[in-house]
């Protein structure tokens, strides 16, 4: 090694040091973001336990089968409101609500198109509604599924036997018209009467056996949910936030102390320096990265996806820009208290708009676009590619690159700026 | 072993040292003595290559700073005069960070930091944390720092300023002993005694240049063997001028309304007649003060000035 590389190497560790001797340290880097992953893990869950969203609904047609579609919305895990028809006060005050139109049942069961109107207002929180439209379009499924499987018992026929198991939504749908076009022998019209009922009632009561799970959202993906989305997130977060606020302080910090001066006047180039207070900062983040990343797989259980090799690069990448970010605060902040402040609050901006507290799959288009700003969107970015959508390593590769050249940037202007003496 | 020639370095329209030139040899304690603002510190932070300089360099056995700064700089130890230390971290940890910043490493690290340590006194307080130590525990740790890597030079820039007689003797001792060992010291102060007793050859510096220069003797002789005359009182400059006629015994230093200071260059009979001439004459005056040539007399002569402690 070379006496420079072991100057810088000896800088890093300090900073590393330093680190470990803040006591707070502990809280900050390791029990305040697994703590929050587990939260935010189990709040955007979708599966088993449905969110309890609420919901309106005005049953206009008061008939059996718009009944089993309330019925078949409560098992979605709404928290419904029933208002009575006319009601408007109410039903402006919902975030959202489902207005099931007069002949309702009498359309479905002569097979003809029949619209429900589902309303959100324009400031109801975007992800819930995000969640209620799921959750909908899994119960209408839901009740085709039971109508088709009844008509198809009543009439005896087994045509489509075994097809509605389908487990995705365009499956099930595939069932349903296969199960009502002419093909399947199903009597059309259906007739809804007493004997339908009971029929329909023992369908639903077996239909835990059918399963649809739909997420869609976005450009067509899934919304990373549970560990997937929280896991990244608090990474991406925690990385930025700590490193951010550790390096920058500790340079004002050493700045203020006068030590930095003093480090200048020894045997080092400028340009070892830099590269040492750069390298602490990257270890720095690859540390809090190997905390998440270990408490996340070994004590939560999360899937990290399948390429190890992309997920770690991609983590190398996004240490290199949040410790570039952190060399540039620490050189054009002066004090310590600023620069706690200034960086929490931008750290927590980037942070946010970078999808780190709500994917960004849920947000609309321009904020997805204009979140790329932050050097956190593109980290999300390849960390959904690869535990949420499954692709492979080289999903990352543009993610990385464009990381990297935060990194560049942010460092070359932080080298520039910092001052050792004032 | 250390040249600084032509020296000049301004703080916008400010300048802080003015073309300064002076040399420190090996085992010797070159001090610079002056008054807040003269420009020690803009002198030293040039010679160590945190400032660079508007004119001129520093040259130490025969490396150049400009030329090869980092072979200068494994050259020079640096005790600056604001402490910089890491609080947070322990006597020890400091002194061990700074060494290996130098370049040690093992074995040798070890015993430097163990030596340093026992040398400025702190070997009991060694695990406290530095920011906890008192204030004169700093300024000594301070020192170990400069120290750890065995410099050719030892730039010390007012290294007792702020602390106890005792911790002051402590300090002062372990320099003496560094240079023993062939260690060039630049020792800047404002204290008057510590340049008188502790550095070998002086450089007086007021307002960024350096007025003269020599050892102790030196300066004294440079400056006449005369005394200081001092009066205040309430006399007017123009009233004091028409009484006192500068010849070849009497010198005027300085003189305004209500203060004079004369240099009386004659044997010690010749001050009383000088006094009896300027109260016979009616000036009125509550003050006097005669000293014998020392450096403060030197200095006041120079500068025109006492140096405030
Ligand atoms: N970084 C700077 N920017 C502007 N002016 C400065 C700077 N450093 C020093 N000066 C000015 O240069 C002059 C010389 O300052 P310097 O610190 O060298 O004096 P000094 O002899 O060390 O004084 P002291 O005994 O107070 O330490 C002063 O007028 C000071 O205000
Ligand atoms: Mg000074």
């Amino acid at each position: 090694m070379s006496e420079s590389m072991r100057r810088a190497l000896v800088l890093a560790l300090n900073d590393l040091r330093l680190t470990a001797k803040d006591r707070p340290v502990i809280f900050w880097m390791i029990i305040m973001p697994i703590a929050f992953v587990v939260l935010l893990g189990s709040m955007n869950t979708g599966g088993g336990d449905a969110p309890k969203v609420a919901l309106a609904v005005v049953d206009e047609d008061q008939s059996f089968l718009s009944h089993a579609f309330r019925d078949a919305l409560s098992r979605e895990g709404f928290s419904i409101r029933d208002i009575p028809v006319g009601d408007i006060d109410s039903l402006e005050t919902s975030p959202r609500s489902v207005r099931i139109p007069p002949g309702f049942q009498d359309s479905v069961a002569a097979a003809c198109q029949v619209p429900i109107y589902f309303h959100k207002k324009s400031d109801a929180d975007a992800s819930y509604s995000m969640t209620a439209e799921m959750h909908l379009q899994r119960a209408i499924i839901q009740i085709l599924v039971h109508l088709a499987e009844t008509a198809k018992r009543l009439s005896g026929s087994d045509a489509a036997k075994g097809s509605i198991s389908e487990e995705t939504p365009e499956g099930a749908f595939h069932a349903i018209s296969a199960l009502f076009s002419s093909d399947a022998g199903l009597p059309m019209p259906i007739a809804i009467d007493e004997r339908f009922g009971r029929t329909f009632a023992e369908v639903a009561a077996e239909s835990s056996t059918i399963t649809v799970e739909t997420e869609t959202a976005g450009r067509g993906r899934a919304v990373p949910s549970g560990t997937a989305q929280s896991l990244p997130a608090i990474i991406t977060l925690f990385m930025l936030l700590n490193t951010a606020i550790y390096g920058a302080v500790f340079l004002t910090q050493e700045k203020q102390d006068r030590v930095l001066q003093r480090i200048a006047t020894f045997p080092l180039s400028r340009g070892s320096i830099l590269a040492g207070k750069l390298l602490g900062r990257t270890l720095l983040a690859l540390l809090q990265a190997a905390v998440l990343l270990l408490a996340g797989r070994f004590l939560l259980g999360a899937y990290l996806g399948n390429s190890l090799l992309g997920l770690l690069f991609l983590i190398l990448c996004l240490a290199l820009a949040v410790a570039s970010l952190a060399l540039f605060w620490g050189a054009i902040l002066r004090r310590v208290e600023q620069a706690v402040a200034v960086v929490m609050i931008v750290s927590l901006f980037l942070g946010g708009i970078g999808g780190c507290w709500w994917p960004l799959e849920v947000v609309p288009a321009w904020m997805r676009t204009a979140g790329h700003i932050s050097p956190a969107a593109w980290a999300m970015d390849g960390f959904h590619s690869l535990i949420s959508f499954g692709a492979g390593g080289s999903a990352v590769v543009l993610p990385c690159l464009i990381l990297l050249a935060y990194a560049l940037v942010f460092a070359l202007a932080g080298a520039r700026l910092l001052r050792f003496s004032d | 072993m250390l040249a600084v020639r032509n020296l000049s370095k301004s703080f916008g329209s400010l300048k802080a040292v003015d073309n300064i030139s002076f040399q420190v040899h090996a085992g010797e304690i070159y001090g610079l003595l002056g008054p807040n603002g003269a420009g020690k510190t803009t002198t030293i932070s040039c010679v160590c290559g945190l400032l660079k300089p508007d004119a001129g360099g520093s040259e130490l056995e025969g490396i150049d700073l400009a030329e090869d700064p980092l072979a200068f700089k494994r050259r020079i130890g640096v005790v600056p005069q604001e402490i910089a230390i890491y609080g947070d971290l322990s006597a020890q940890e400091n002194v061990s960070f700074w060494g290996q910043l130098a370049g040690l490493h093992g074995r040798d690290l070890r015993r430097r930091v163990e030596d340093v340590l026992e040398i400025v006194g702190l070997q009991d307080r060694m695990k406290d944390r530095s920011s906890k130590l008192s204030g004169g525990m700093k300024r000594r740790l301070n020192l170990a720092i400069g120290m750890v890597h065995n410099p050719r030079l030892l730039l010390l820039d007012e290294p007792t300023v702020g602390i106890d007689v005792e911790a002051r003797i402590n300090i002062l001792k372990v320099i003496r002993d560094v240079v023993k060992s062939g260690t060039a010291v630049l020792y800047t102060t404002h204290y008057l005694e510590e340049a008188q007793d502790l550095c070998d050859r002086i450089g007086i510096m007021d307002k960024s240049c350096i007025l003269a220069e020599g050892s102790l003797d030196e300066l004294r002789r440079m400056v006449g063997e005369g005394q200081i005359l001092t009066l205040r009182g309430a006399f007017s400059a123009d009233e004091f001028r028409g009484v006192i006629v500068e010849d070849g015994g009497v010198r005027i230093v300085t003189l305004e309304d209500g203060y004079a200071m004369l240099d009386v260059r004659v044997e010690r009979g010749e001050v009383s007649a000088v006094l009896g001439r300027i109260l016979g004459q009616g000036i009125s005056v509550d003050d006097i003060s005669i000293q014998e040539p020392s450096l403060q007399g030197v200095f006041l002569k120079l500068t025109g000035r006492e140096l405030s402690e």
